[in-house]
């Protein structure tokens, strides 16, 4: 038995290139399948319900994958939309598939299903005695989810495992579309629904969820235009997979496989997916020719249904100010001069209060925005320095009002060695202090063990063009 | 004496969930690894004064000897995407890692 998979890059909207994709459908995938929601972009995508990319960018590769698997007859498994809330999910991008369908003439029926959670679903499990232990022992995380933090947080989404794809593909669709989705199951429904080894289905997936991250270079002096941003192909056998690129200017190798266990995971053999967990601490690789890579061994272990709770909550609204220092004078003062700022706006804003009301950042580039505490360069004459005031308070009109503030005390600070006496700052644009928003942090990364996979997940039918 | 950065191939960091920090090191060849694994430079101890953080949040300092990779994972100090941390995916905190002197 056999089962080839072609995989994409994150479907978030980055723009992968299509040829390459076109010439590895002549290699008879029998699934598409890719990945499109993801945390690393911070709390804000969720907490706003908005895509990362714009329309153009998920238009077009929305466009690529789904002309070009339906033409080629081969179904597809993707998740959409970053945070993969339903704002996203039931807004643009259905309306994007909607486009591509018109405008290409096509006749599509697509299983969506809905990764976001309803709160009354955890909230009455809570109720009911069920724990929902944190992820991660981390102590701004509680140990057990609270029904207060559901209510606090914005929308909460999970990582659903390949149970509701499964039983998505048991209708005649052209294709399976999912909010937050846990990476692998895109890849592993349709083979565990064939009767694959699970353990090896599940190492497969692992390995091609983020595309040609997988792969190096084969001349590091020719690299491929797109580097990693590109598609992997996959072949699943009863006792093994193997792995390749789809672009002739990279390769797998048992270390470019190795490697990518470990890439953001905070455990390299070990990965616990909804359901049971991987074992990956045995497994063997081998080169099987110059850019493609046998995988065996891989273990799974059965273990309680559990999915990955993600939300959440407010802080407030936030502004910034972007503001540049040429003059060394004054950049050789920048701390005592910041130090004056907020002593300043302390005095100014009563009875708003510092802490309270609103809290005021100041991140300096060119000296220590990155580690901050941790910099451990602290002599050193930069000719140009910026200043990100960060300004988070209870209205979005009190966070730039004390932005603005903070950036006009900063430009009449006087000094010994000042010579512009016109302002000590440049700035790039007008408005200086735009509004970013709501602000958001994370309160929910919990795990909630579930009796029924598909329970949580709400999946329709539908027909496209609507 | 080397430093750790004229001896590895890759020394990179990344969150894994918004609240710990990856930190992975892969080495060209066996001899700097076990030259770093035989030093014991790349200790809790060293890892949480460098990052700042209490000895309990340094979590796991795996040396893989069959991938030559060492893999360190530690809490953040700060959640990534709470106001003030300037490296929302984490990718710059490497930079404390690659002046370790290495024996």
């Amino acid at each position: 038995m056999e089962f080839r998979v072609l995989g994409t890059f994150a479907n978030h909207g980055y723009l992968w290139p299509e040829d390459d994709f076109v010439a590895a459908l002549k290699r008879k995938p029998d699934l598409i399948a890719g990945q499109g929601t993801n945390t690393d972009p911070g709390p804000g995508y969720l907490g706003l319900g908005i895509n990362i990319c714009g329309r153009y960018s998920v238009k077009k590769v929305r466009t690529q994958l789904i002309v070009n698997a339906k033409k080629a007859g081969v179904p597809f498994c993707i998740s959409v939309g970053t945070s993969g809330c339903d704002d996203v999910l039931f807004g643009t991008e259905l309306d994007i598939v909607n486009e591509v369908a018109k405008e290409n003439n096509l006749k599509l029926k697509i299983a969506v299903i809905s990764g976001e959670v309803d709160k009354r679903f955890i909230t009455s499990a809570i109720n009911q005695g069920t724990q929902i232990p944190r992820l991660i022992d981390h102590p701004r995380l509680s140990e057990f989810l609270t029904t207060k933090e559901v209510e606090d947080s914005v929308r909460v989404v999970a990582q659903m495992g390949h149970e509701p794809i499964m039983k998505a593909l048991e209708h005649d669709v052209d294709g399976v579309i999912t909010g937050r989705a846990m990476d692998t199951a895109l890849f592993m429904a349709m083979p565990i629904q064939r009767g694959f080894d699970k353990a090896l289905v599940a190492h497969m997936a692992k390995v091609m969820e983020c595309g040609a991250i997988t792969t190096v270079a084969k001349d590091p002096k020719d690299p491929p235009k797109n580097g990693a941003l590109n598609g992997v192909f996959g072949v699943l056998r009863d006792d093994h997979f193997l792995v390749s690129p789809i672009n002739s200017k990279q390769k797998c190798t048992v270390a470019s496989v190795l490697a990518h266990s470990f890439y953001e995971r905070a455990d390299p053999f070990v990965e616990r997916m909804p359901g049971g967990a991987l074992n990956i601490a045995d497994a063997v690789y081998e080169q099987v020719d110059e850019a493609t890579v046998k995988v065996s061994n891989s273990k799974w272990i059965e273990e309680d249904y559990t999915i990955k709770l993600e939300g959440v909550r407010s802080i407030g609204f936030r502004s910034i100010s972007i503001f540049g220092v040429r003059n060394t004078s004054t950049i050789a003062v920048i701390d005592v001069l910041l130090s004056r700022v907020r002593d300043a706006i302390r005095e100014r804003f009563p009875p708003m209060v510092e802490g309270k009301d609103f809290n005021l950042y100041f991140h300096v580039y060119g000296k220590n925005a990155i580690l901050g505490e941790l910099e451990p360069i602290t002599e050193s004459n930069p000719h140009e320095i910026v200043v990100v005031a960060e300004a988070i308070a209870k209205t979005q009109d009190l966070s730039t009002d004390v932005a603005v503030n903070a950036r006009v005390l900063f430009t009449a600070q006087q000094f010994e060695g000042r010579r512009t006496t016109a302002g000590n700052e440049a700035l790039p644009f007008s408005p200086s202090e735009p509004p970013l928003g709501e602000a958001f942090v994370w309160n929910i990364m919990h795990r909630m063990p579930i009796p029924d996979p598909c329970e949580p997940f709400k999946m329709q039918i539908m027909e496209f063009p609507r | 004496m080397a430093r750790l950065d004229t001896l590895a191939r890759v020394i990179r960091s990344k969150n894994a969930t918004p609240f710990l920090l990856t930190l992975d090191i892969f080495f060209e060849n066996s001899e700097s690894y076990e030259r770093v694994k035989r030093s014991k430079a790349l200790n809790k101890e060293r890892l949480a004064s460098l990052y700042r953080v209490p000895l309990e949040y340094v979590k796991a300092i795996l040396f893989i000897d069959s991938a030559r990779a060492v893999k360190m994972v530690l809490l953040k100090r700060t959640p990534s995407g709470d106001p003030g941390f300037a490296d929302i995916y984490g990718n710059q905190q490497n930079v404390l890692l690659l002046d370790i002197e290495i024996e």
